[in-house]
């Protein structure tokens, strides 16, 4: 092959060095950091003194070199895995080698040119190589492996490497800087994410602290209002019946022992609101009955169903009536909403409960995954109250919260907590609480509790 | 898509999307074991004390088109608890196509339609069409017990245009492919759309070929990523 020595920097760095070798070097980020060139007028020292820039075949002794010398042609440096060459083309009288390594590491690169002889000092090359080597043929092959050249030509070529060098150190240099700042862009990007990260972290443990506090704060008070009033409560009752003969202590006592159950009942809600909103109920099921539990809650309401002479029933539509569940929460929720149903439904009205097993199949949702079917106990409790506006529905699951107006309110009593505690026991045992109703007809709230 | 004219880069955004502990970081985790290091870079990830993912995971990919141009992937994760919404939409923004990685267990069902769901009102809020964006959906977590069948998973698939692959993504099963998959959605996408192929010289195969030879087959199988607690 010939090659115009000349011609390098007219070339340039891709004609120079093929494309994969360019791709590898270029591809992986390619920080290039050093750029090495090294140009040998092998005919000024003798072949002992000679180095190649190489790190492991630096001079040894003369034996090595002559290996060298004999090989050079046949791509020596190529069988060297430790220098890391990736391409030595002697054919062309360049040897040029490239080797990226981790980018990770930063990369460096090396562009080796030469060795050459010059044109001016062949004879004596030829005769220093003499010493080494005996066979002419061998003698022949091995100078061919260099190119050939006149001090001028030697000095120009070193211009145009210079010149050419300088483009490959100018753009390795920019790619440098380039995939630099791109580094420490990512750096600092990761840093910010690290410093908002540990910001939110520092938010949620303050939110978290607070939280519990007030949780904490609310029980104690709680607990310490609940033990006098228990005293309260008893002693009134006590009262009540020491004093029987006098019908005006009997009165009072009654009215204090009255207050006095209304106020723990109170205090009880805002205990499981407070739990309620710290997320620490605790669920414990057992194998209950439940027909005959809702039955027992149904008639502890005796006194208020005749009282408001309501007609009240109680269907199960259960062929086994044994599941497992929280019987204390379960006891709650029904005992809240039976509270509003009887407390919204006048005189005479009637107030209908339904136990039932529902399974809500994949075929009736739209949703992309599907569903999965799922059993559940629904108890309905229909009543022919005054109803909730359909614009007011959705505001009554918040707390304090009362659909009808304040001096209804009153008159009915209630701090409007009841189906927010309703709601959350109901999710705390993985059901849910649905409500329907239209004014002047009635309300039908359904749980649905999981099997 | 970004394209920057200087450095002949083209950046592209793939966000994996999914519901919390489907295991979208693990699928990142998978890519970055089996990408081989020319192709990739380091896979930024943010773990915080219960191993969730609180902002984002971000592994990027790379390569070089025979026409000189530089082709960038960044994939994104998201955090998947329902609570960080902001940072969901944030991340999603600007995406140039979505893997959705559910749980294949019957009782994350909700979880993965509440996901989906929340997936389309962010797409929404970012401007993006839902019935034209690339989305696939892996199913992963292939190997519990208690999953979807491979039926129902067909007829999920029946129900969507979304292609859906199957994954074990802590074994790396799958995981490519769901990868191939939407990149070569996203490929179509972007000539209909930006007109990639004439604009950037870069063919299907030539999109995907200079990532898969990245790509070390040998570990699949092999990987063995710890699953989040």
């Amino acid at each position: 092959m010939d090659f115009d020595i000349y011609s390098i920097s007219e070339i340039g760095l891709n004609k120079l060095l093929d494309r994969d070798t360019v791709k590898e070097l270029f591809g992986a980020i390619g920080n290039i950091v050093r750029v090495e060139l090294s140009l040998f007028d092998t005919s000024k020292k003798k072949y002992s003194e000679i180095r190649l820039p190489a790190q492991n075949i630096c001079r040894t002794n003369d034996k090595v070199f002559k290996e060298v010398c004999e090989k050079t042609r046949k791509g020596l440096l190529n069988n060297l895995p430790s220098v890391g060459m990736k391409r030595v083309d002697c054919e062309t009288g360049f040897s040029y080698l490239l080797s990226p390594l981790d980018y990770e590491t930063d990369v460096v690169g090396y562009l080796i040119l030469g060795p050459y002889i010059s044109a001016e000092n062949r004879e004596r090359t030829e005769q220093s190589v003499r010493k080494f080597i005996d066979s002419e043929d061998e003698i022949r092959s091995s100078l061919n492996g260099f190119r050939i050249m006149s001090n001028q030509e030697a000095s120009q070529l070193m211009k145009d490497i210079k010149q050419l060098l300088t483009a490959f150190l100018y753009s390795s240099y920019k790619m440098y800087l380039t995939s630099k700042m791109h580094l420490e862009a990512e750096k600092e990007n990761y840093a910010e994410i690290e410093i908002l990260n540990n910001r939110l972290n520092e938010m949620l443990n303050e939110v978290e602290s607070v939280s519990k506090y007030k949780t904490a704060f609310i029980k104690t008070i709680t607990h310490e209002l609940r033990t006098p009033l228990t005293s309260i409560i008893g002693f009134s009752e006590m009262l009540g019946k020491e004093c029987s003969d006098n019908s005006e202590v009997r009165e009072y006592a009654s009215t204090i022992n009255q207050k006095g159950t209304e106020l723990l009942r109170i205090i009880n809600d805002i205990l499981i609101l407070s739990s309620i909103e710290s997320g620490t109920i605790e669920v414990k099921k057992e194998n209950r009955d439940i027909v005959e539990d809702l039955k027992n809650i149904i008639n502890s309401y005796y006194n208020a169903i005749e009282k408001k002479a309501l007609r009240v029933s109680f269907t199960p539509y259960v062929e086994n009536s044994l599941y497992q569940y929280d019987e204390e929460k379960l006891k709650t929720v029904i005992s809240k909403l039976l509270d509003n149903s009887i407390k919204f439904t006048s005189e005479g009205g009637s107030v209908a409960v339904f136990l039932s097993e529902k399974t809500i199949s994949p075929e009736m949702s739209a949703e992309r995954f599907g569903i999965t079917p799922k059993k559940y106990i629904a108890i309905t409790i229909e009543d022919t109250g005054c109803g909730i506006d359909e614009d007011k529905i959705h505001m009554v699951f918040e707390p304090f919260y009362q659909a009808v107006s304040n001096m209804d309110t009153r008159e009915k009593g209630g701090m409007g907590l009841g189906l927010k505690i309703a709601k959350g026991y109901a999710e705390a045992m993985g059901g849910e609480l649905k409500i329907e109703s239209q004014v002047g007809i009635g309300t039908k709230v359904t749980l649905l509790l999981p099997v | 898509m970004q394209f920057n004219i200087a450095q002949k880069e083209v950046t592209l955004k793939i966000v994996y999307y999914g519901p919390a502990l489907s295991g979208k970081t693990t699928n990142l985790q998978a890519i970055h074991q089996m990408i081989r290091q020319e192709g990739r870079g380091r896979l930024m990830t943010l773990d915080t004390r219960d191993d969730r993912t609180l902002f984002f995971d971000l592994l990027p990919v790379f390569f070089s088109t025979s026409s000189g141009i530089k082709v960038k992937l960044k994939l994104f994760t998201v955090p998947g608890q329902v609570i960080h919404n902001s940072t969901r939409k944030l991340v999603l923004a600007g995406a140039d196509a979505v893997a959705f990685i559910a749980d294949s267990q019957i009782s994350l069902n909700d979880a993965n339609n509440e996901s989906w769901n929340n997936l389309m009102d962010n797409m929404k809020a970012n401007g993006l069409n839902p019935d034209e964006i690339p989305v696939v959906i892996q199913f992963n977590k292939r190997d519990l017990p208690n999953i979807k069948s491979d039926a129902e998973i067909d007829m999920i698939a029946r129900k969507g245009r979304e292609p859906v692959f199957k994954a074990v993504a802590i074994k790396g099963f799958g995981v490519i492919e769901t990868l191939f998959g939407l990149l070569s959605l996203t490929h179509r996408y972007l000539c209909e759309r930006h007109n990639f192929e004439t604009k950037f010289k870069i063919s299907q195969t030539e999109f995907l070929e200079n990532i898969y030879k990245h790509i070390d087959l040998s570990l699949v199988g092999k990987l063995d990523i710890k699953p989040k607690a």
